[in-house]
């Protein structure tokens, strides 16, 4: 093996659009050796090669063979960790997942930022981070590290720029579940996604007892059903080990986190209830409801409205305290639904049952406040007979809002009534 | 009656009063408000009693008419006629017209009549001079539609109506039908064997006309064509840019709503369709020439009638208008026409960074001078001055502009002014916004590009 070699095997990876042609190169320079041939032939070539391609140029010789043969990965980590060359794979990876090289790295344009729940981002394209076919040799490459050295892999891990590795991870596409160390790391010191993926697995195990709980009211004598006192003492276990990586995080980061499960997963343990409506984390859910851009439904606003409703709110002396700041929270929420026309588009059954569901748990002095402001926002709009006939489109919009408005007001009348 | 206001800096310029809606009385009076050039522009909607119409008083005269939905300027647009009384008021507010003349700014005008159709309905680009006037409308609406066994349902009409229906092919009217109401009706339905595609209708009351619409034609059937927008084709680049990338064209799949044209019909349409086609593709635009070596004359024809249509402002941008050689002779020719225009403001810019391959600002001044015609010309126009901008860069493209009041035309033209006979080149009319942006760009580029500048006039 030459250096040209390893620049034709590196052009041949560019080419992907076009997978023929990358083939024929690959086979041209790699012939029939088969991976221990060929990664020894690499390792007696490394002494030739500058000390700052050493670690690239194994990165590509492995990809190239993955590429021709995806089926040769745990040949290929036996001959690596025999030849000792993990600690290269690993630094080549890290430059690679950086980012920082301009030729030597993996361009990703996560839409994550458009999720200001990046939970529900993460449950909702679970398993389609990336297109598995163009970047498959390379999360191969990864889980031969993962497969010899899991202390550097979950450095790796965290370092990576791209978060494709952790969003792979949460799918299961590396066959890896994070150790705590990994997951106290997302918790403390990650951004907002990479929280996000240590809570997905901090929670893991109880989302797992939620899912053992559905199929004990959906099939009881399932012979794979758990039974209700086995789920509770999982689920007791499982709060424990959870509470001892959740407590690692920053008052704002629980709230963040716990809003952003119960809102995308909506149903959760009482545990966390409690947890969210302690005194010391209230301001922090305030912030959630009202600035977090998390609520954008009226679906959604009644979770948080019933969770206010169905939990105490104490202090740390275990006194409990007026709820009044956050039903705020809740009306500021409703308020912005109206005056900017978003979180309900259209006044229809399920939003009725859903809008009347969150009056019952709303104290009445801050639907009359409501009341007052639908009133105002109706007498404004453009939906009389004569905006029909000229102004038809500002019509159009206004008596979808005017709807809304009195689908609401209607509600709120029928409760004061009850 | 509900009374809409329109008020822009502060000045009434549209009052429409609307008569016959239900609870009238029960109007709020509210505003809409939005800002064109930092000047507030308000909509006003308000219940007023009717005598503010009757002691309305400054108008010249009143016109009476009923509109049919077609008119741009019924409010009700589609929907009804409108019964229209139009108080004419001749002195327009003054943020439209001043007395002196002058007018409102091109783009400050299309926002009012946006924002005047936005809130009224009414469409004044083709009567623009109605600001200032008040309207009282009242709606004169009919429910009526065609169904599946093309007849037509018209719906509460009273005893004492006459309906009139035109059925038509086109322009052809196929059959009529005349029906007097002579009680109540809640439901109508007109019968026809004919096979139409649009229709007119009548309604009289009391022999007098009180709807009329024309043309009525109904969607039968929608011909889809979708296609899901596949992933771009990237083409590298060296130079213009990193890459281009463009949509690549993806199998298009039709699905049609309702009931299609027989096929021999919609063959037919289509062979009209294309023929009609040929027919126009013969039509000449104005606003292109191509111009070929020896057609000098069409490109005079069509520089001198920008030239001597100048009143104001003349421009010629051409950086290679100067060059040596054999251009000089056509270059002066062109000098000798632009002195006798009757612009006031005449104006050249060209570009010279070498003194041997052609005229500087001064050399081209003393050319002039030396010029007899030139020179007599400009004795002769004392007052006149022409001014010789000599700019730092060149500046590809050759203009003629022209600027009357606050109006601009000009021509773009292909090549050098002083190479008009020897090329092969396009000239391409450059409409007023055309113009305007030409100018107004380089004139902003000619603050930083300008070398020197000389004038050249006469000399006692």
């Amino acid at each position: 093996m030459t250096t040209d070699d390893i620049k034709n095997l590196a052009e041949a990876l560019q080419y992907g659009e076009n997978a023929k042609d990358s083939k024929a190169q690959i086979n041209k320079v790699l012939g029939n050796k088969s991976c221990v041939t060929i990664i020894k032939e690499f390792k007696n070539l490394m002494p030739e090669l500058q000390n700052k391609n050493r670690n690239k140029g194994l990165l590509i010789v492995i990809l190239s063979i993955l590429y021709k043969n995806i089926g040769l990965m745990h040949k290929l980590q036996k001959v690596l960790t025999i030849e000792g060359l993990i600690p290269n794979l690993y630094g080549a990876l890290c430059i690679f997942f950086s980012g920082k090289n301009s030729t030597f790295h993996l361009e990703v344009n996560l839409t994550d930022s458009q999720f200001p729940n990046r939970y529900d981002y993460l449950t909702r394209f679970s398993g389609q981070f990336a297109e598995q076919q163009k970047i498959q040799e390379i999360l191969y490459a990864v889980k031969i590290l993962a497969m010899s050295d899991k202390a550097k892999f979950e450095e790796l891990a965290f370092k990576d720029n791209t978060r494709l590795i952790l969003l792979n991870m949460t799918s299961f596409q590396l066959n890896e579940f994070p150790s705590d160390t990994l997951i106290r790391r997302l918790l403390r010191n990650g951004d907002e996604l990479q929280a996000n993926i240590g809570f997905y697995f901090a929670v893991w195990d109880i989302t797992t007892d939620g899912h053992d709980y559905t199929q004990l009211r959906l099939n009881p004598n399932s012979p794979y059903t758990k039974t209700k006192r086995q789920i509770n003492k999982n689920l007791k276990c499982h709060l424990e080990t959870f509470y001892n990586l959740y407590n690692c995080c920053s008052t704002e980061r629980k709230a963040s986190l716990l809003v952003n499960y119960i809102l995308s997963e909506r149903k959760y343990p009482r545990a966390f209830g409690y947890w969210l409506m302690e005194s010391t984390l209230q301001e922090a859910l305030i912030f959630e409801i009202t600035e977090s851009n998390k609520i954008t439904n009226l679906d959604k606003l009644c979770t948080i409205a019933h969770l206010i409703h169905d939990f105490p709110c104490k202090d740390n002396n275990g006194v409990r305290i007026k709820k009044d700041k956050l039903y705020v929270a809740v009306l500021i929420v409703l308020k912005s639904f109206i005056l900017e026309k978003k979180g309900i588009y259209s006044w229809d059954t399920s939003q009725e049952t859903v809008f009347r569901n969150i009056c019952k748990v709303m104290p009445q002095r801050y639907l009359k406040q409501l009341y007052k402001l639908l009133e105002k926002e109706s007498k404004n709009l453009m939906v009389s007979k004569l905006d029909e006939m000229v102004r038809f489109s500002i019509y159009l919009k206004d008596k979808k809002h005017w709807d809304i408005c009195q689908g609401m007001m209607g509600v709120i009348n029928s409760h004061k009534t009850k | 009656m509900i009374k809409n206001t329109i008020t822009y800096k502060n000045k009434i310029i549209l009052t429409l009063y609307h008569q016959g809606f239900p609870n009238e009385n029960l109007t709020l009076k509210r505003y809409r408000k939005d800002l064109i050039r930092k000047n507030r522009i308000i909509f006003t909607e308000e219940y007023v009693p009717d005598d503010e119409w009757n002691n309305l008083a400054g108008y010249a005269w009143e016109e009476s008419a009923l509109l049919t939905p077609k008119e741009k300027y019924n409010p009700y647009s589609d929907k009804a006629c409108a019964n229209m009384v139009h108080r004419i008021y001749p002195n327009k507010p003054s943020v439209i017209w001043k007395r002196d003349g002058t007018t409102i700014a091109e783009d400050d005008l299309e926002a009012i009549l946006a924002f005047i159709q936005k809130y009224t309905g009414m469409n004044l680009k083709e009567q623009p001079v109605f600001l200032g006037d008040v309207f009282l409308f009242s709606p004169s609406e009919f429910e009526y539609h065609s169904n599946e066994e093309n007849s037509i349902i018209f719906y509460k009409l009273k005893a004492g109506m006459k309906i009139i229906v035109h059925f038509k092919n086109h322009y052809n009217i196929l059959q009529s039908k005349i029906i007097d109401i002579t009680t109540d009706t809640a439901e109508l339905e007109i019968t026809t064997d004919c096979n139409w595609d649009n229709h007119d209708v009548e309604i009289y009351e009391n022999n007098s006309l009180i709807y009329i619409n024309k043309d009525i034609s109904y969607i039968r059937c929608i011909n889809l064509n979708l296609s899901i927008a596949g992933r771009k084709k990237r083409i590298p680049l060296t130079a213009l840019q990193e890459y281009y990338e463009f949509e690549q064209q993806q199998a298009f799949k039709k699905s049609i709503i309702g009931t299609p044209p027989k096929q021999v019909q919609e063959s037919l349409n289509e062979l009209n369709r294309i023929l009609v086609r040929k027919i126009n593709n013969l039509k000449i635009s104005d606003d292109f020439v191509f111009v070929q070596p020896g057609e000098l004359s069409i490109a005079m024809k069509k520089i001198t009638d920008i030239i001597f249509r100048a009143i104001d402002e003349l421009w010629l941008i051409d950086s290679y208008f100067t060059d040596k050689g054999n251009g000089l002779q056509q270059m002066t020719d062109w000098l000798r026409l632009i002195v006798n225009s009757n612009a006031t403001n005449k104006n050249i810019i060209f570009y010279c960074n070498n003194e041997d391959k052609a005229l500087n600002a001064k050399q081209l001044k003393n050319h002039m001078k030396n010029d007899p015609i030139i020179r007599d010309t400009l004795k002769a126009k004392q007052t006149d001055r022409i001014q010789l901008f000599q700019t730092k860069s060149a500046i590809h493209d050759r203009f003629l502009i022209i600027r009357n009041n606050d109006e601009y035309s000009g021509l773009s033209i292909g090549t050098s002014f002083n190479s008009l006979n020897s090329n092969h080149y396009c000239i391409h009319v450059l409409a007023h916004k055309d113009a305007k942006e030409v100018l107004e760009t380089l004139y902003a580029w000619m603050k930083t590009n300008a070398l020197t500048r000389e004038e050249c006039k006469h000399d006692n």
